[in-house]
């Protein structure tokens, strides 16, 4: 086995991922090339250099703010949105309302003497007929027990 | 009903993709620290890092409902931290880091905060003289400890073009971590 060919493999024969017949020539070769076998401890040294480094641990608080970034996408679709399958993002925005329809009582209709949680968009959800539709979508307002939790600021003075 | 722990991450995709926003956050939970330390590492800055990482799975987001487990679930965050990383990089001439390395450990003394912090900025500096693509090599291979099969996998490339990549990386690491090395 030839030096230009150690070299690209050394990396693979330092973490173990080389057949065993590789393995052989390889070691073959080291055995009779210094340069190789340099080349061999400089790989060793740096995968030793990086398990020895500690990497600073996750900023806190970092689940929680992309969390809250994804509800906000979640609830203003971007652009990118208009690539989702359709069917799958009528789960997206039914869920909330069939979790709550388990309780038909209490829940699952606009009625009197219904829990009034409900979400009012900015836009008939019953229209939309394509991806297309979806841009521009808003939640204008969500109440939970009949007060706004949110309102958009588009829809504050309504 | 099985619960969430034990739901493997392309499971949880899969319900990411039907709009649970709580199976979304167990994913960031679970790759959270691959995400950053792949970005941190790369990047040598706390914000940006920070910036990528939660694009990274913002992104996982969006494209939740086209996606198809082929490979682990990891191999597919590693490959989009690595796109962000090297699209960051090319948009921006790298260059060291001004701010000190953070040293998290309180449980170290000074001395040895400070002998962490130069090891870290000498590892910066040589890591910034390497062209991008050959940086993410050696981010992937050496501190994430990724095998060369998916260190070529995260970097949407071949193993023989991932072993080049390292073989020169190599060459230009040797002399500058050669004082490093003797510790």
């Amino acid at each position: 086995m030839r030096c230009e060919k150690v070299r690209l493999k050394i990396d693979a024969y330092v973490s173990g991922e080389l057949p065993p017949r590789v393995i052989v020539a390889v070691e073959k070769h080291l055995r009779a090339c210094d340069g190789c076998r340099q080349t061999a401890a400089v790989a060793r040294r740096l995968v030793a250099l990086g398990q020895a480094l500690p990497i600073p641990p996750v900023p806190e608080g970092f689940a929680q703010r992309v969390q809250a970034l994804a509800r906000q996408r979640i609830a203003r679709p971007t652009p990118a949105v208009s690539s989702w399958n359709l069917a799958a993002w009528w789960r997206l925005v039914l869920a909330p309302m069939n979790a709550a329809a388990s309780d038909e009582e209490k829940l699952g209709s606009i009625e009197p003497g219904k829990q009034a949680d409900l979400v009012v968009w900015n836009r008939d959800l019953r229209k939309i007929q394509a991806a297309k539709d979806l841009t521009g979508l808003e939640v204008a307002a969500t109440y939970v027990g009949g007060k706004a939790v949110y309102t958009s600021p588009m829809f504050e003075d309504a | 009903m099985e619960s969430v722990i034990d739901k493997s991450s392309e499971q949880l995709m899969r319900e990411v993709a039907e709009g649970d926003l709580d199976a979304f956050g167990q994913i960031v939970l679970r790759h959270q620290k691959l995400a950053w330390g792949i970005a941190y590492r790369f990047l040598g800055d706390q914000h940006e890092a920070e910036d990528i990482a939660q694009e990274a799975f913002l992104r996982i987001l969006d494209a939740a409902p086209r996606y198809k487990p082929t490979a682990a679930f990891t191999t597919y965050l590693s490959r989009i931290v690595t796109r962000l990383c090297l699209d960051h990089a090319r948009k921006k001439h790298p260059a060291a880091t001004d701010a000190l390395p953070a040293v998290q450990d309180n449980s170290l003394s000074a001395t040895e905060r400070l002998a962490i912090q130069d090891r870290e900025l000498a590892i910066r500096a040589a890591l910034d003289r390497l062209p991008p693509a050959q940086r993410m090599a050696v981010v992937l291979r050496y501190f994430d400890g990724l095998d060369c099969r998916s260190v070529a996998l995260a970097m949407d490339t071949t193993v023989k073009a991932a072993e080049r990549l390292l073989a020169r990386a190599r060459d230009t690491l040797e002399p500058l971590l050669a004082n490093l090395f003797k510790e």
